[in-house]
């Protein structure tokens, strides 16, 4: 079994790789993308059985938010039911999002600002390095360059070097990591595609 | 299971003494081989010859044997064996029964002249024999039984030549004492012949002493039994022939004998043993007739043990060692306890009796005449042979229990190295001759210890030499008068003072301890509970998150933010500056021509929804206002369905769009970067039907188009670079000439504008900042932007101040964090 | 054309160095944060407590799927060292069909560790579908199921905010690793070990010390520098106007 499971994952990966190049392949590569998409779509009602199945468990044994945890349950299957019933239009689904949905994420949004703000300031005393400096400063000149006075942008400041620093720079830095990403990701993928990982559950 | 013998090869059952088995005729062993076989629990010993026994017994008991063989002339102490004997093959002796091998092991011509007392014959199990003349016997395990030098009186002795026995033996063994022998073995015999043999295990010690005839036994044998007798007489129910002394009784039998102070009333001790009268001993001490086996004893101690050796050197040719420099043994002063009275040792000659060992095998004073007792013809005599008497002790160093080899101080510690000094010092002459005066009945007063006991008895040995037995107890030293040790002087008490007499009194459980010592038990307790409780490890590198600080923040924020949102201010100016993006993206939006297809693909989360809301407001309602497109909404968001709903009927709900005539909602697009390039190359496949499950391509707002190049424009709202990336490049062959708008939010604009750098973006639309420079071109509508823009810059200015500030505060804290522990490491 | 030389190479390369390292490893460069990472899979043996290892929310069919394939081999590396500790370690992934490979990757590792029994379900949960529900659900795992350190190691956006904040309430340790760049902008100012770019995609090497692993990371390098070589010599021939 796990012989067949690592030759299945090496044959498809291979195929779809080929439909790149091959013209030839491209039929059999577009059906094996559609079986992914589909795949997909399955694992995402996979997904939310197992986070019904992992807010039961806690319920069941007791376990420190249990009472969390049976109103996610109670919340997941009613939102399921509401959608399915009365359709992403309907005005109590525009309720759920407008009232429950919307300002949830946006306190969490929120949250999230404060928790920057609150890391921004608390990093010089993590990190006494040059690179925490300059981390400060760099978020420094984005905050001023970014907000406006009452008479106008920020001189010098969101009119030359802010635009110079995300836009050289920042965009620089950001494009050199992305690369080093890709090329790792590229190996990582090679890896799988020669059997050398199989994240499939094998040992 | 003693009487059969189970052969060995059939399992078949024969009566023991059989030869063979009666079914397989296969040889049968004896039981009780001394090879492999042995005595099992309840089985009756097998009587065994004594010659069997030879291999295992110790080199010098075999020499000494092998010299009695030899010897021509055995000695009158030697014990005749058995006339059978001689007859006999030699067969294996028991096992348990060491002295009877010492019988067996003569020639013939030494069988006929050896006899055996019956009080020997009875240790090892034999029928009495007529008495012939006594074996070369080895002295050696008489010597052991009496333990004390000064047990044996001081004996003349003649070197013998008889090189083939030992010489501790030899000087046992000579031939004057032939006819003693003779003497002794026939009183020997006539004491046995009132006995019934013994055929235990144990070697059961009789009354070898029997009364000697008159015309068989020597005079001095005579001499000791009539002063045994003198001392019966004065005694209670004791026999007066087996306490007396000859008068030419030798030196170490007068000596053996110590004054025993049985306890009348105690009848526990077998071996009732006295000593003898003084008058015997001193008629004894005048004989000067030595055994040949006693005079000769010293000649030939090569094979004698080393703790027999060791006092050779210093021995008198030709005397045995423990004799050696013997003061003629003085019979002690007649005690005035009573005799011991012995119903066992019946027919004991006097002499022997008298000569019965005293309490105490080293030196002890034996001017304690009223201590002793008399010896008692019933009593053990031949063990009074072993016993001190009060004169013997009083001159220890004249009556050796052992060889000469006890006569230097370094020969004697070496052989009782392991004893007390207090033991030895307690252990006096005298000191455990008197009476028990214990009111215990049940302690055993001294005169009824068993001369063996008595022998065992630990003296300081280093004074044998060196200083003359005190012959008075030492009275400042308290008398034992309870236990083994009754009698003695200078004994430790079990506990100083300590006299138990009453029943033993109960001690509380309960802990006396101070309150330091409880305080610090529970400490310990602490202790030991930590130590199994795990420590919790601190994390790496963490501080103490500051809910304070958060609360500060927090507050901040909220109040500067929140109030121009609800105040509504519009002080800070809107932003002027126009990026190209932002210009190209205007451009795009205003070259859409009328009524035609757009894709618009949410790809944003809900907590984005402010700022993309915000920022594609403008956009969408110059576009319905002024081109009526057919929008055409698509999502690789799960919500992102909902999202569009919310968005055409909220901030462009005045525009009235109707879904499925001036807009389409597809759904959900499922399959990430694969759904969106399936969705690229064949749209109509992947995504039939809309929300509502209706046919999609062929309604109003995709009516004409077919392919994804049949839109006029796709615009994609994403806070994501990574599903901006995956629209771009997934669409890009397919979407061809066609034009593609990114709205996205400030985060993610540094990553798409690459794209718009390279051409395959034609605009973007960058957060609140681009949306509300896309308000200055569309007359100021919605003005969404322009309502938060105020909040938003106030936003810019506080983090600025906080950042600023707190990085600074928390450098400070952080440089003086560490400070200490760079000083430290200087 | 280019493309497929790139990967035609990059095959090669990785084939060949896999030979080689496996004959010759490699020495890798001391990384602080895989070095306490190291140190804290001991330490919650010892504390008794559970280490939470999160793979964000990347999706395995788009880009982000090399994180979420570089999580996958993290996880299996730290599950089954800590396969046989009193309490067993957490995953927890954003993205349903990572979600399912969690599980099976748990799986593998206590199978790996002969201690399949021990294994649990559980241990292996999708805690939300987008990127702060995930961070919602995430979060009540280090407060809740004593965690001792939370390794974070996949996709992440700035909600990796919400999960740094969580720990250090909760007096726990994070080491993070993101390929997105507000992520790691994130846990480089929140987290006490951050690992930045392609150092993410080294984890494998520097827990497992595999020849495979090893040689990615040379792949890596000897592609950058082709990468660096013809980014320099595309300027300087536009500069000079080659072309």
């Amino acid at each position: 079994m796990r012989v067949l499971t690592t030759v299945i994952a090496i044959a498809v990966g291979l195929i779809v790789l080929i439909g790149y190049f091959l013209p030839q392949a491209e039929p059999l590569q577009s059906m094996l993308l559609n079986w992914a998409v589909t795949i997909a779509g399955a694992a995402t009602l996979m997904g939310l059985l197992n986070l019904l199945a992992v807010h039961f468990s806690k319920v069941r044994r007791g376990e420190k938010g249990g009472v969390y945890s049976a109103l996610l349950i109670l919340a997941m299957l009613g939102t399921l039911t509401a959608g399915i019933v009365l359709r992403p239009q309907h005005v109590g689904m525009q309720v759920l999002l407008n009232g429950i949905i919307l300002p949830v994420e946006g306190m969490l949004m929120g949250l999230l600002t404060i928790s920057l703000l609150y890391a921004a300031m608390r990093l010089l005393r993590h990190r006494t390095d040059i690179m925490a400096v300059f981390f400060i400063l760099t978020a420094l000149l984005i905050f001023l360059g970014s907000a406006t006075l009452p008479f106008g942008d920020v001189p010098v400041i969101g009119t030359l070097i802010r635009p110079w620093v995300s836009q050289i720079w920042a965009l620089g830095g950001a494009r050199g990591i992305l690369i080093g990403v890709s090329l790792g990701a590229l190996t990582t993928g090679l890896r799988v595609l020669l059997g050398a990982d199989r994240p499939y559950g094998d040992k | 299971m003693a009487d059969i013998l189970q052969c060995p090869n059939c399992k078949t059952e024969n009566p023991i003494g059989s030869k063979v088995c009666k079914n397989c005729q296969t040889p049968l062993a004896p039981a009780n081989k001394i090879t492999g076989g042995f005595i099992k629990p309840g089985q009756t010993p097998t009587k065994k010859h004594t010659a069997d026994l030879e291999p295992i017994l110790p080199q010098w008991l075999r020499d000494a044997r092998n010299a009695a063989r030899g010897s021509d002339s055995p000695n009158s102490m030697e014990l005749p064996q058995p006339q059978e004997e001689k007859d006999k093959p030699s067969a294996p002796p028991p096992a348990e029964d060491l002295l009877s091998g010492l019988q067996s092991s003569q020639t013939a011509d030494e069988e006929e002249e050896e006899y055996i007392p019956d009080w020997l014959v009875n240790l090892t199990g034999k029928s009495p024999t007529t008495p012939h003349e006594a074996s070369s016997e080895p002295i050696t395990n008489r010597r052991v039984e009496m333990g004390n030098t000064a047990d044996f009186p001081h004996i003349k002795e003649e070197p013998t030549e008889e090189p083939e026995t030992p010489s501790w033996l030899a000087g046992l063994q000579s031939p004057a004492t032939e006819p003693e022998k003779d003497e002794l073995t026939e009183w020997f015999r006539s004491a046995s012949e009132a006995e019934q043999p013994h055929h235990t295990v144990e070697p059961k010690i009789e009354n070898p002493v029997s009364t000697p005839q008159p015309d068989e036994s020597p005079d001095w044998l005579r001499q000791m039994a009539m002063d045994a007798e003198q001392t019966e007489d004065a005694q209670t129910g004791i026999s007066q022939a087996e306490s007396e002394f000859p008068a030419d009784a030798p030196d170490w039998l007068r000596n053996l004998g110590s004054a025993i102070e049985v306890t009348p009333s105690s009848g526990l001790n077998p071996f009732n043993l006295t000593e003898p009268a003084p008058a015997e001993s001193e008629a004894l001490a005048s004989s000067t007739e030595t055994p040949e086996w006693l005079k000769n004893e010293s000649q030939k101690q090569d094979t004698t043990p080393k703790w027999l050796q060791d006092e050779g050197a210093s021995s008198e040719a030709g005397t045995p060692a423990w004799l050696a420099n013997e003061t003629p043994v003085q019979r002690p002063p007649e005690p005035d306890s009573q005799p011991l009275s012995d119903d066992i040792f019946t027919e004991l000659p006097g002499w022997l009796k008298a000569a019965a060992p005293e309490s105490s095998i080293f030196n002890q004073p034996a001017k304690e005449p009223e201590a002793s007792p008399e010896p008692q013809q019933d009593s053990q005599d031949w063990l009074k042979a072993f016993q001190l008497t009060p004169e013997a002790t009083q001159e220890p160093e004249n009556i050796p229990a052992f060889s000469t080899d006890f006569h230097s101080d370094e020969n004697v510690n070496s052989l009782f190295t392991e004893m007390p000094d207090w033991l030895s010092n307690a252990m006096e002459p005298g000191s455990g001759i008197s009476p028990s005066t214990s009111p215990a009945e049940d302690a055993l007063a001294p005169s009824d210890l068993p001369s063996w006991v008595q022998a065992m008895r630990p003296v300081d040995t280093s004074k044998v030499v060196e200083e003359k037995p005190n012959p008075t107890p030492n009275k400042d030293l308290p008398l034992e008068s309870r236990g083994a040790l009754a009698g003695l002087h200078g004994v430790l008490p079990a506990m100083p003072g300590f006299t138990p007499t009453s029943k033993p009194k109960s001690y509380s459980i309960k802990l006396n301890a101070s309150k330091e010592q409880m305080a610090h038990a529970e400490i310990l307790e602490q202790v030991l509970a930590a130590e199994t409780s795990p420590d919790s490890i601190e994390t790496l590198s963490t501080y103490k998150a500051s809910r304070a600080l958060r609360w500060f923040v927090a507050f901040i924020v909220f109040v500067f933010v929140a109030i121009p949102v609800f105040l509504r201010t519009q002080i800070f100016s809107a932003p002027v500056g126009v990026p190209n993006e932002t210009r190209d993206a205007i451009s795009v939006v205003q070259a859409i021509p009328e009524s035609s297809a757009l894709l618009v693909a949410f790809d944003y989360e809900p907590s984005r929804a402010g700022e993309l809301e915000a920022s594609a407001a403008p956009v969408f309602d110059q576009l319905l206002l002024l081109k009526h497109p057919r929008l055409t909404f698509i999502s690789t968001n799960e919500i992102g369905s909902s999202l569009a709903e919310r968005f055409i009927s909220g901030p462009l709900a005045g525009h009235n769009y109707q879904s499925g005539a001036t807009y389409l909602n597809l759904g959900y697009l499922s399959g990430g970067q694969l759904g969106i390039r399936a969705f690229a190359q064949n749209p109509a496949n992947v995504a039939p039907v809309d929300i509502n499950s209706q046919s999609a391509w062929t309604s109003a707002p995709l009516q004409g188009v077919t392919a994804l190049n049949q839109f006029a424009a796709v615009i994609l709202i994403t806070d994501n670079a990574d599903s901006a990336r995956a629209w771009i490049e997934q669409t890009e062959i397919t979407r061809k000439d066609t034009p593609i708008l990114v709205i996205s939010s400030a985060q993610s604009t540094p990553m798409i504008q690459p794209y718009y750098a390279s051409g395959q973006v034609d605009g973007i639309l960058s957060g609140l900042y681009g949306g509300a420079i896309f308000e200055q071109y569309n007359a100021g509508r919605p003005g969404t932007a322009r309502m938060y823009w105020d909040a938003y810059s106030i936003g810019m200015f506080i983090a600025v101040l906080l950042v600023l500030f707190g990085g600074l505060w928390n450098l400070a804290l952080g440089l003086r964090d560490r400070q200490p522990a760079g000083k430290r490491k200087n | 054309m280019i493309t497929l030389s790139i990967l035609a190479g990059s095959t090669i390369l990785l084939l060949t160095l896999t030979l080689w390292k496996r004959k010759a490893p490699a020495r890798l460069r001391t990384l602080p944060a895989f070095t306490k990472l190291v140190h804290t899979l001991g330490l919650s043996i010892e504390d008794g407590k559970r280490l939470h290892i999160s793979l964000g929310h990347g999706n395995l069919l788009d880009g982000r799927g090399g994180s979420a394939l570089a999580g996958l081999a993290t996880l299996r590396t730290i599950t089954e060292r800590t396969s046989v500790s009193d309490m067993p370690s957490v995953a927890s992934a954003g993205d349903p069909a990572l979600g399912l490979l969690t599980q099976d990757t748990t799986h593998a590792g206590y199978k790996a560790a002969a201690v399949e029994e021990m294994y649990q379900p559980t241990s292996g949960r999708v805690a939300g579908l987008t990127p702060f529900s995930y961070a919602a659900g995430a979060m009540h795992i280090t407060a809740d199921e004593n965690v001792s350190t939370n390794i974070l190691v996949g996709h992440f956006g700035p909600e990796a905010a919400l999960l740094t904040e969580s720990a250090e309430r909760s007096h726990t340790t994070t080491i993070g690793a993101s390929d997105n760049i507000t992520g790691q902008a994130v846990l480089f100012a929140a987290s006490q070990e951050a690992l930045i770019g392609e150092e993410l995609f080294a984890a494998g090497a520097y827990l497992g010390n595999n020849a495979s692993h090893l040689a990615s990371l040379t792949v890596q390098d000897i592609l950058r520098w082709l990468v660096i070589l013809a980014m320099v010599g595309g300027a300087i021939g536009k500069f000079i106007g080659a072309f």
